[in-house]
């Protein structure tokens, strides 16, 4: 029996959530100052399986980012990757640098108070295919989805809204990928959602003086809606879907630096046809500001 | 010998006291600048870096409870309300009131510690 496997509900979540102080799978519309590089490291781990196969994805992702002015800020995202898939008996691996994102970001809305702001930002995109398509291993040449790279260009647009509170902060956001197509095929193209509350846990109350670092539990929902395949126009039965996921976490947070982790358990599995479901998401990682 | 007259004494002694207040005035010693926006201490880096690229400042410091900074200048320097205020932008935030202050006299009596700051200016 052919089994698929949709890249987009598997490898979409590689793709990191926001850039400053954001919760850790969704993105914010806090602000990149001018001049400021950022950089956001993290590790997933992330696993689907059925009855039959059990597959396992390490990511990697880089992210660099560049405060051009205060409202304009460019972004680059690169991950490693590391796929397994065990079918049938069989064990295939591969590895390697991924494919490229490059995002633009500029901001719509700003509303600033006392200790508390609310933002809007947009990005666009596009996923370069800087990542190999076309890696073999002693079976022959690899499926698609354990390939490091698509072969396609892809496009992306998003919105975030944010509001932030010396106390909480929640972030909202929802992106549309479109997938290109590469060598007859078009992996689904997809639409993400994702909400996001950060409580401050610790300190209690802050200081009259002086920048304490925070503790915050983060609580989020991340959904990812795929179109099917497409192979020489024709859909794939047995891919796309919907997968919803909670997510909590905690992150600590200083004056330049974040160190964070979180797990992703699903929610809803609503997957078409017969597909390897995810089974949970582990993310860890660090961002620091220049 | 004709001797000064007293109009001619109560100008000299005016121009004295004009000249000692033109050449004793100092520049403030620090901003109180209100920030909004600013709720999280990943964010106070970018407001502090962009304050201190001032030239004229020599240090800041920020208090998220206040949600203020407070620009510590260098000796006999300032920056004007206008830098300051292009410099919290550039961090992403909006400055509101800016209050220049002269740090009260160290040497002065306790008591005199209490008094209001006569050279404290506030500007919005």
């Amino acid at each position: 029996m052919r089994r698929a496997i949709s890249t987009t509900l598997v490898f979409g979540l590689v793709i990191v959530g926001g850039i400053a102080a954001a919760p850790i799978n969704t993105d914010t519309a806090l602000p990149v100052h001018k001049g400021e590089i950022l950089w956001r490291e993290q590790i997933r781990f992330m696993q689907a399986s059925d009855s039959v196969s059990k597959m396992r994805v390490t990511a990697v992702p880089s992210v660099f980012v560049f405060g051009v002015t205060e409202k304009l800020a460019l972004i680059g995202m690169a991950p490693f990757l590391d796929k397994e898939l065990a079918m049938d008996g069989i064990e295939r691996r591969s590895s390697g640098l991924g494919d490229t994102t490059l995002l633009g970001r500029y901001q719509v809305f700003q509303s600033d108070r006392p200790g508390e702001t609310r933002r809007a930002q947009v990005l666009a995109g596009v996923k370069l295919p800087t990542g190999d398509n076309e890696k073999r291993d002693a079976f022959g040449i690899l499926p698609r989805p354990l390939q490091p790279g698509s072969g396609s260009v892809d496009g992306m647009i998003a919105t975030v809204f944010t509001v932030q509170r010396l106390k909480w902060q929640a972030d909202f956001d929802v992106a549309y990928r479109k997938n290109g197509e590469h060598d007859g095929f078009r992996f689904g193209s997809s639409v993400t959602h994702n909400a996001a509350l950060q409580y401050r846990l610790w300190p209690g109350e802050l200081p009259e003086h002086g920048i304490p670092d925070y503790v915050y539990g983060v609580l989020e929902l991340n959904g990812v809606w795929a179109y099917r395949d497409e192979l020489q126009g024709t859909t794939i039965r047995d891919s796309g879907g919907y997968t919803l996921f909670v997510s909590p976490g905690v992150q600590y947070v200083t004056k330049r630096w974040i160190a964070e982790a979180s797990v992703q358990l699903p929610l809803v599995r609503n997957l078409n046809g017969a597909q390897p479901e995810p089974d949970y998401t582990v993310a860890a990682g660090f961002r620091i500001q220049y | 010998m004709k001797t000064p007259s007293t109009k001619t004494f109560v100008i000299l002694v005016a121009l004295f006291l004009a000249t000692g207040v033109v050449f004793g005035a100092s520049p403030p010693e620090r901003a109180v600048i209100e920030v909004k926006g600013l709720a999280c201490p990943f964010c106070v880096q970018g407001l502090e870096k962009h304050l201190k690229r001032l030239g004229a400042v020599a240090a800041v410091h920020t208090s998220l409870q206040k949600g203020e900074a407070v620009a510590d200048f260098k000796p006999g320097r300032s920056a004007s309300e206008e830098e300051l205020r292009a410099a919290v932008k550039k961090a992403g935030f909006t400055a509101g009131r800016i209050r220049f202050e002269s740090k009260p006299d160290e040497t002065a009596a306790p008591e005199d510690a209490d008094q209001p700051d006569l050279n404290a200016r506030e500007e919005t």
